[in-house]
């Protein structure tokens, strides 16, 4: 236990010095932050149109919508603000990044977690904490049903990471597999952005199960609306398991790296 | 006490598809021919502590991926590899807190901050407290010369700058092996010699291992009590770098551009390359007289506006090596 928390205070430590990196470009910085913000915006609004004209889905109105995606947002906020390298790590292993951090000593995993920073994920963190507000007020929702809520943007972070890592692992037997890792993690990503409402009986099995969409979206809103306790400890449990599971994978698919010397020529 | 790197019959084979031409496009896209590359073919060698040894071999003999085996990025094929008495792949983490890596092509500062920042940041991972960070990170910047570049962003350092500027750093944890991977390539002739006093000093006074691969027959006599050449993967020659400049360093090239149109008349023991009335080249075997000789009679008897010393290059060297080992 005493190992993990000096690891996290190291990783913290990097985190802070990409931050200082981040902000030394100020203008993109705030840029990049609103710019999200903005672009959430929108998504958001699609929605609470599309309820207002078409109804209820499986139980679902705007407000449980608002709740998802606020808890979501809070989640991919977290996930790419301070565990943003796990969707670099196709980039790392195609130009030999991952080299350096091979050569420290600290976990590996941690390591390519804290290895960057994604500026435009602040954006999301702080729209889905505005989300949340508006739902806590306009739901008049229980301080229960908002701790939960909350607190499950933590697994739902740990997912999105590791199964962004995870997804990425591909590049240690593709070479140049940027592209196709991106796809696959957008194939998870994506369906968790619509009301959970709509994954019902085999489909919603797949979608935890198979493709874990619905752990970072729909699934946490539902435990947390109904006050839903297994629902919300399975949702943290399966967090464990994809964390357990990625790491397994990468202890073994970092064997096949084979480094390289990709230097910066663009024609 | 162990040895600070132990080799045994040490192989990395890669393997990639190849397109055959004789095979339809599908086949080839989904069930390709395979092709190994035989990186590092057997080598077995050891070093001792406080030795620095030069790593040596044209581009693609296999230098970079016997140090990557070494420093724990890679895992070898075959063989077996002990570094300070630590198997690099499974202590990874153990083996890191003893040895230091540059890379000449990749930098691990980072590029938007200030030199410090990168000591403070590379400290900390290292888990060293923030006042052994401050003495060492003293002690690193008097050594390295770079005081007045330590607020300075990476970005905007020279090569030569931030090629001092990551030695220093990847000693903050004061590594018992120092492996350094090309670190004088791109860099002038000034900036070269001052790496290579540092790297001097660095082994004198720490007693720091040096492991040294380049493409520069110059680092070699600068840097290294020993080297080692590799070829196509495999170590053709071992020696002391005193016995290897006499064997094998003893041809010079030097090239001499006259201020004022000259007659030049051969140096005894030299052969001509080249002269016209502005300049001049020539070949000297050291073995046979001295370049201080050669260089005083040319500052002595003609008005000189530029002169350069080159070494034999690599392949040069290797190519008299096989074709001493062939007779």
């Amino acid at each position: 236990m005493v190992t993990i928390f000096k690891e996290l205070r190291i990783a913290l430590e990097i985190l802070r010095t990409h931050f200082a990196a981040a902000r030394e470009i100020r203008s993109a910085f705030a840029l990049q932050v609103v710019g999200m913000m903005i672009n959430n915006i929108a998504l958001v609004l699609v929605w609470i149109f599309f309820f207002e004209a078409f109804g209820e889905i499986q139980g679902w109105s705007s407000m449980e919508y608002v709740a998802m995606l606020g808890m979501s947002a809070l989640a991919f906020g977290i996930a790419f603000t301070f565990m943003s390298g796990a969707e670099m790590l196709s980039e790392y292993v195609y130009n030999g990044t991952l080299d350096q951090f091979l050569l420290t000593p600290r976990p590996l995993y941690l390591r390519i977690l804290s290895s960057c920073v994604r500026v435009s994920a602040i954006g999301d963190m702080f729209f889905g904490l505005i989300l949340l507000a508006i739902y806590a007020v306009w739901s008049h929702a229980s301080l229960l049903t908002m701790a939960m809520l909350l607190s499950s943007a933590v697994p739902a972070a740990l997912l999105m990471s590791n199964i962004a890592l995870a997804t990425s692992l591909v590049s240690f037997f593709i070479p140049d597999a940027e592209f196709i890792a991106h796809n696959l993690f957008e194939v998870f990503l994506s369906p968790s952005l619509y009301p959970g409402g709509l994954f019902q009986g085999a489909l919603r099995f797949v979608f935890v199960f198979i493709i874990p969409s619905l752990l970072v979206g729909g699934l946490p809103a539902e435990a947390a609306i109904a006050n839903n306790g297994w629902l919300y400890l399975f949702i943290w449990a399966m967090a464990g398991a994809w964390t357990a599971l990625t790491l397994v994978l990468l202890g073994r698919a970092v064997k096949r790296y084979e480094s390289g010397n990709l230097t910066g020529a663009r024609v | 006490m162990p040895n600070a790197i132990e080799l045994q019959n040490l192989r990395k084979i890669f393997t990639f598809s190849v397109k055959n031409p004789r095979y339809s496009i599908w086949k080839n896209f989904f069930n390709p021919d395979r092709q190994e590359i035989v990186a590092v073919d057997s080598i077995s060698l050891a070093v001792e502590r406080g030795e620095s040894v030069a790593f040596i071999g044209p581009n693609g003999a296999g230098k970079s991926t016997t140090i990557k085996m070494l420093a724990g990025i890679l895992y070898p094929t075959s063989g077996t590899i002990s570094v300070l008495g630590l198997n690099p792949q499974r202590e990874r983490q153990r083996l890191s807190y003893n040895i230091g890596t540059v890379f000449g092509q990749r930098s691990q500062l980072v590029f938007n901050l200030p030199v410090r920042d990168s000591f403070r940041l590379f400290g900390k991972i290292y888990e060293l407290s923030d006042r052994m960070i401050q003495q060492r990170q003293k002690e690193l910047v008097a050594l390295f010369a770079i005081e007045d570049i330590m607020d300075q962003p990476v970005r905007k350092l020279s090569l030569g700058q931030r090629m001092r500027a990551e030695i220093a750093v990847s000693l903050i944890h004061r590594p018992k092996i120092i492996f350094l991977d090309e670190p004088t390539i791109g860099l002038d002739i000034v900036a070269k010699r001052r790496l290579r006093e540092v790297l001097k000093n660095l082994n004198r006074k720490f007693g720091t291992t040096i492991f040294l691969t380049s493409h520069d027959a110059g680092d070699i006599e600068a840097l290294c009590a020993r080297t080692i050449i590799i070829n196509h993967g495999r170590a053709i020659l071992d020696m002391e770098t005193a016995v290897l400049q006499r064997k094998f360093l003893t041809q010079k090239r030097v090239r001499v551009d006259f201020s004022q149109p000259t007659k030049f008349t051969a140096i005894a023991d030299t052969r001509l390359v080249h002269r016209d009335d502005n300049s001049v080249q020539f070949m000297v075997d050291t073995s046979k007289i001295a370049l201080k000789d050669v260089l005083d009679e040319l500052t002595t008897h003609y008005s000189i506006e530029d002169m350069d010393v080159e070494h034999p290059s690599l392949e040069e060297i290797i190519s008299t090596i096989y074709g001493q080992q062939a007779r």
